[in-house]
């Protein structure tokens, strides 16, 4: 179980990643990574959903008609979703406008849907609590990543809190940093995703010729 | 059969089971969201109308921060919307659909105005929805303008799905303060311009130097078109409506 668990993490982490490797969740990858906050919000959306759905379906996978297995996993999955939606609605009402349509959109990650499909519907809950646990982590590493370099070259922030100005300012840039709007947009967007992806599988390219 | 009966109750089951619970969190958080969304409309009511929380300063305000990020007094909010708003609830009589043709308020039969009162008892301005398109959806506003009808107090935007970092930015303060003093006599005016207009670099503020322009921001030319097209269209009909409402009082 433990030796299975470890692979799992560093293929849901690395080797088998959902954004990098089966380059899914690529909308949301898009949409929301143009703001730290936000991005870091939807992952753990997304962690909460794939892996509570994950420890549903695997709990259910003997009894569920194999005919209907996944109206009920779109039924699982949409209601975390909808959990997940009410929650921020009532708790934080700026980040939940701030994600507009994207925490509804949730429910049509082929992620969840993908992990259900191929992991949790025949394996253990503790394996497959694990399994979608990690696939959220996966995607949402990456996406930090992304947002990470997109609102530091976009905005001039981190968090909403201005770096490259007092930066730019220290080492004698008078007019301070230039924002770069592209990076806002859906262009920076696809440009830094596919910079990560180049950078990712080159890495991983190297490790695979090393160990040969 | 006995497999088809089994997956039939099967999802009734699973189907209850899981509605029921998301109806439970629906009702158990209902009060709170409509309490959020309450807020966050009186909020934007009072800054249009010029109600900043106590101790602050319109220079003080980050030329970047949006109205939620003011440091609001929850309980000074509540106060202020039960000591200084009313509604006002108009008629829409059939002569003022001429105005309404793109309006959201087309088939309205009456439309609700916010009074917004100084401590004193005075009226400070009369406060309205507006909505209009930006360049990806709906922009929704908050107008608040003067008992006179002759110029804006201020604005807030509400709603908006517009580019962040561009568009996005005309629920930032610095876009904003421009609708402060924004003339509004135009409307009034017999004549075929506009009687908002938009360019790209304005000297002075229109409190230092009323005029019927704003500033519009770089780089979001489409959306701040949408700005002023729903400004024109919206306040034609509440300008006229407020003015009949005025004069009837009057006589």
């Amino acid at each position: 179980m433990a030796s299975k668990a470890l692979d799992i993490v560093k293929d849901d982490l690395w080797k088998n990643n959902p954004v990098t490797v089966q380059i899914l969740g690529i909308c949301s990858t898009l949409a929301v990574t143009n703001i730290f906050l936000n991005t870091l919000i939807m992952g753990l959306g997304l962690i909460f959903v794939t892996s509570f759905s994950a420890l549903v379906i695997s709990i259910l996978r003997n009894i569920i008609p194999s005919r209907v297995r996944m109206m009920v996993q779109v039924l699982v999955i949409s209601s975390f979703v909808v959990l997940v939606d009410i929650t921020l609605k009532a708790y934080v009402p700026d980040i939940s406008k701030a994600l507009g349509p994207y925490v509804g959109l949730i429910i049509t990650n082929c992620i969840i849907m993908g992990r259900m499909e191929a992991f949790a519907s025949s394996n253990k809950p503790g394996l497959s609590f694990i399994d979608g646990f990690m696939s959220g982590v996966g995607y949402t590493w990456v996406l930090l990543v992304i947002a990470f370099f997109r609102e530091l070259l976009g905005f001039g922030t981190l968090l909403g809190i201005p770096i490259m100005d007092p930066v730019m300012k220290s080492i004698g840039v008078t007019g301070g940093w230039t924002q770069w709007a592209i990076m806002i947009m859906a262009p920076g967007g696809f440009f830094m995703l596919a910079v990560f992806i180049w950078v990712a599988n080159t890495i991983e390219l190297k490790i695979g010729h090393e160990k040969e | 059969m006995k497999k088809v009966v089994f997956t039939f109750l099967f999802m009734v089951i699973i189907t209850a089971v899981f509605i029921g619970a998301l109806g439970f969190v629906h009702v158990v958080s209902k009060e709170t969201i409509v309490q959020n969304q309450k807020l966050k409309e009186i909020k934007s009511v009072l800054y249009a109308g010029n109600f900043l929380p106590e101790g602050i300063t319109e220079s003080q305000i980050s030329p970047t921060a949006t109205t939620g990020d003011l440091p609001w007094d929850e309980k000074r909010v509540q106060k202020l919307y039960r000591s200084s708003l009313d509604t006002l609830t108009l008629p829409v009589e059939p002569e003022y659909q001429e105005f309404l043709e793109t309006s959201f308020l087309r088939y309205k039969d009456s439309v609700d105005i916010y009074m917004l009162k100084k401590k004193n008892g005075n009226l400070q301005g009369y406060g309205f929805p507006l909505r209009g398109k930006g360049l990806w959806g709906t922009i929704a506003a908050f107008a608040v303008v003067s008992p006179d009808l002759t110029r804006m107090i201020g604005i807030d935007f509400t709603e908006q799905s517009e580019t962040p970092g561009l568009g996005a930015r005309i629920t930032e303060s610095e876009f904003k303060y421009y609708f402060r003093g924004l003339q509004l006599t135009g409307f009034f005016d017999n004549t075929d311009l506009p009687p908002i207009r938009m360019v790209y670099n304005k000297q002075k503020s229109n409190r230092e130097d009323p005029t019927n322009t704003f500033q519009a921001i770089t780089g979001a030319t489409q959306t701040c078109n949408g700005v002023r097209t729903m400004l024109n269209s919206d306040l034609k009909f509440y300008l006229r409506i407020l003015k009949d409402y005025l004069q009837t009082v009057q006589d």
